[in-house]
C-alpha cells in the first residue's frame, strides 16, 4: 500500500508537535553556548562517519541536551534501542525527554515500558514521579497561584507635583513644599490565580481565566494606599489559516478578551474599568511574533461623572529573537482616543514601547522596557487652559527563579509625566524587591 | 552535420536533466540497522544494508517483519523505520549555511522523524 496520504497525515502530527520541540538551553552564557554548538557540530560530523561509536553517541546526546536540542538526544537514544530494545535506563531517558517536550503520549509509553524490566527502586520511583506529572499535565484544567510580598521605595510617595507654580486663569499659585514630591516606603502584597482550561479541541484551543489582588501600603502617606483587583477571561482560537491575504502569518491565533479592573484608593473605590479586546497574533515570515489588537475600555470614575467615558484603541507590536542568542527585543505602537461625558476630557493618545530581555548568568533573567505616550485633549480645561501631556517610563527588572516554587524580583522604574498644566506634572523613581511563591496547592 | 549538432545538443540537455533528476549524492547515513533492511537502488538492485551505509536520494529503504533501521540525514534529522515498512527519500534539499531546505518522502508502514535543523514546516 502506497500511503502518501498516511505519511502526510502522520507527519502533520509530527510537525504539529515538532514545532514546539526546542526547549531553553541549559547554558545561558552566549559564548559558552556558541562553543557548545560548535562542539556539537564537530561531534555530528564524526558521528556521520562512524554512526555506531558509543562514545560519540553519548557525547552528541549530552551536547544536544545542553544546547536545548532534545530531539537530537532522542534520535541517539532511539538509535540505541534499535540494537537492544531492553535498555530500561535509555527508555527512562527517552520518557523524560519526551515529557520535557510536552509529547506526553510518547513519554507515557517509554516510562511505562521501563517497569517491564524490573528496574531498581530509585529508577522506579523516578518513573512514578514522571507518570504522575504526566497525569497532572494532561488535566484539562491547570491552576497556577502566585503569592508575592515585598517593598517599594519611591521618590514620590505623596503623588507630589513636579512644578514650583500652578497657573489658574490669570493667577499664579506657588506650590508649597508639602505638595511637592516626598519620598516614602511601601509594602507590596500580591496574589494571582491563573486557570488554563484545555477545550480538547483538535487545534488546541483553550480558555484562560485570571484573577489578581494587589495592595501597595505606604508607611507615611497612607492616604495614597492603593488596592486593585483584576478579573479577566481570554478565549484562544488557534486558526487553520490566516484571515488576511496581504501578509503571511504562521500559527495565527484569534483571542477575544474581557478584562475587569477595580482600583481602591485609601479604602474608597475610585475607578472601575471594563475592557474588551480582540487580539490577532502569530508568526511572520521574518520569524518575528506579531500582535494586533483592537480594544474598547469603558471607565467609570467615582470622583465625578464628567471623566467617565470610553477608550477606543488599536495597537500593533512585533518581537524578535536576537540572532545567535536568547535575547528578545520588540516594539509596540498604540493609537487611541477617549470620549467622556465632558468635552474637555476628550483626548487623542499615541504611544510607543521598546522592550528588551535576555537571560544572564546564574539563571537571572533581565528585562527592560521604555514607553512614551503623547496625549492631546481636544478642548481647553476650565480655568487651566489647553492640556497636552507627555509621559516617559523606563523599567528594568531582574528575576531569579530559585527552584520550582520560589523566585526573587527586583524592579527599577523611572517615570516622568509632563503636561502643559503644571498640576499634572509628576516625576517618580521607584525601586522594588519582591519574593514570589508559586507552589500553592 | 546540422543533424549531428542537434542530436549532440539534445543529448546534453537530456543528460543534464537526467543527472539532476536522479542525483546519486549521499544525503545521509544508516546510523542503526537491526537485520533485514534493504536498499532498492535506481537500477533495481537490492542490497542488504548495515550501519554506516550511505543513504542516496530516491533509493527505497525497506524492512521486513523483524527489520528496524534508523537513518541520519545531513541536517541531523533522525529517520526511524519500523518493521514491514518502506521509505523513499524523494527529495532532500539542505543548505548548511542557512539551515534551510526541505524533505519529501514516500513511505508506508511505521516511521518517525525526530530532530534536525530543517524548519519543521518544510518537513512532509
Amino acid at each position: 500500500m502506497k500511503l502518501r496520504t498516511f505519511i502526510a497525515l502522520y507527519c502533520t502530527f509530527l510537525c504539529m508537535y515538532s514545532s514546539a520541540q526546542n526547549v531553553q538551553p541549559a547554558i545561558s552564557d552566549p559564548d559558552e553556548m556558541a562553543a557548545a554548538e560548535q562542539q556539537k557540530e564537530e561531534v555530528f560530523k564524526q558521528l556521520f562517519k562512524d554512526p555506531t561509536n558509543l562514545s560519540l553517541l553519548f557525547q552528541y546526546a549530552n551536547l544536544s541536551i545542553l544546547v536545548g536540542d532534545l530531539e537530537g538526544a532522542i534520535g541517539v537514544f532511539e538509535q540505541m534501542l534499535i540494537y537492544d530494545s531492553e535498555l530500561p535506563r535509555i527508555r527512562l531517558e527517552l520518557g523524560v525527554l519526551y515529557f520535557r517536550l510536552g509529547a506526553f503520549a510518547l513519554a507515557n509509553n517509554y516510562l511505562k515500558s521501563v517497569k517491564e524490566f524490573n528496574p531498581p527502586p530509585e529508577v522506579e520511583a523516578r518513573v512514578d514521579q514522571f507518570l504522575e506529572a504526566i497525569v497532572s499535565a494532561e488535566e484539562p484544567i491547570q491552576w497556577q497561584q502566585n503569592l508575592s510580598v515585598g517593598f517599594k521605595r519611591t521618590t514620590n510617595g505623596n503623588s507630589g507635583i513636579n512644578a514650583d507654580f500652578i497657573e489658574i486663569g490669570d493667577f499664579l499659585l506657588e506650590v508649597d513644599d508639602e505638595s511637592k514630591r516626598l519620598s516614602d516606603r511601601s509594602s507590596l502584597y500580591n496574589y494571582s490565580l491563573s486557570i488554563d482550561q484545555d477545550l480538547n479541541h483538535p487545534r488546541g484551543d483553550n480558555v484562560q481565566y485570571f484573577f489578581s489582588y494587589g495592595a501597595d501600603r505606604f508607611d507615611t502617606f497612607s492616604q495614597f494606599d492603593i488596592q486593585s483587583n483584576v478579573l479577566s477571561v481570554r478565549r484562544n482560537f488557534n486558526l487553520d489559516e490566516n484571515f488576511f491575504s496581504f501578509f503571511n502569518l504562521e500559527d495565527p491565533v484569534f483571542s477575544p478578551n474581557i478584562n475587569l479592573l477595580r482600583v481602591i484608593l485609601n479604602r474608597e473605590e475610585i475607578l472601575r474599568s471594563g475592557r474588551i479586546s480582540l487580539d490577532y497574533s502569530g508568526q511572520l515570515d521574518d520569524g518575528s511574533s506579531m500582535l494586533f489588537s483592537y480594544y474598547r475600555d469603558e471607565k467609570i470614575f467615582k470622583s465625578g461623572r464628567q471623566k467617565n467615558g470610553r477608550i477606543n484603541g488599536i495597537s500593533f507590536g512585533q518581537s524578535y529573537v536576537w540572532p545567535g542568542s536568547q535575547a528578545l527585543y520588540g516594539y509596540k505602537i498604540m493609537l487611541e482616543n477617549y470620549r467622556a461625558n465632558a468635552g474637555y476630557e476628550f483626548y487623542e493618545n499615541y504611544g510607543i514601547e521598546f522592550s528588551y530581555s535576555q537571560p544572564l548568568l546564574e539563571n537571572w533573567q533581565f528585562s527592560s522596557k521604555y514607553s512614551y505616550q503623547d496625549k492631546s485633549h481636544d478642548e481647553d480645561y476650565p480655568l487651566f487652559g489647553a492640556r497636552h501631556d507627555q509621559g516617559e517610563t523606563l523599567r528594568f527588572n531582574l528575576l531569579k527563579p530559585m527552584g520550582a516554587c520560589w523566585s526573587l524580583n527586583f524592579g527599577l522604574i523611572f517615570n516622568d509625566s509632563r503636561s502643559t498644566i503644571n498640576i499634572y506634572k509628576r516625576r517618580a523613581n521607584n525601586f522594588s524587591a519582591q519574593v514570589n511563591y508559586q507552589c500553592i496547592k | 552535420m546540422k543533424a549531428i549538432h542537434k542530436f549532440s545538443f539534445l543529448f546534453l540537455v537530456v543528460s543534464f536533466f537526467t543527472n539532476n533528476a536522479f542525483s546519486q549524492e549521499q544525503i545521509g547515513v544508516a546510523s542503526a540497522v537491526n537485520k533485514n533492511t534493504t536498499d532498492l537502488t535506481l537500477e533495481q538492485e537490492r542490497k542488504l544494508i548495515d550501519a554506516g551505509y550511505e543513504i542516496i536520494q530516491n533509493h527505497t529503504i525497506e524492512t521486513d517483519g523483524i527489520g528496524r533501521a534508523q537513518m541520519l540525514l545531513l541536517d541531523g534529522t533522525a529517520f526511524s523505520v519500523g518493521p514491514n515498512s518502506s521509505v523513499v527519500l524523494d527529495k532532500f534539499i539542505y543548505n548548511p549555511e542557512t539551515a534551510e531546505g526541505s524533505l519529501e518522502v514516500t513511505a508506508r508502514g511505521i516511521l518517525r522523524i525526530v530532530g534536525g535543523k530543517l524548519p519543521k514546516n518544510n518537513l512532509p
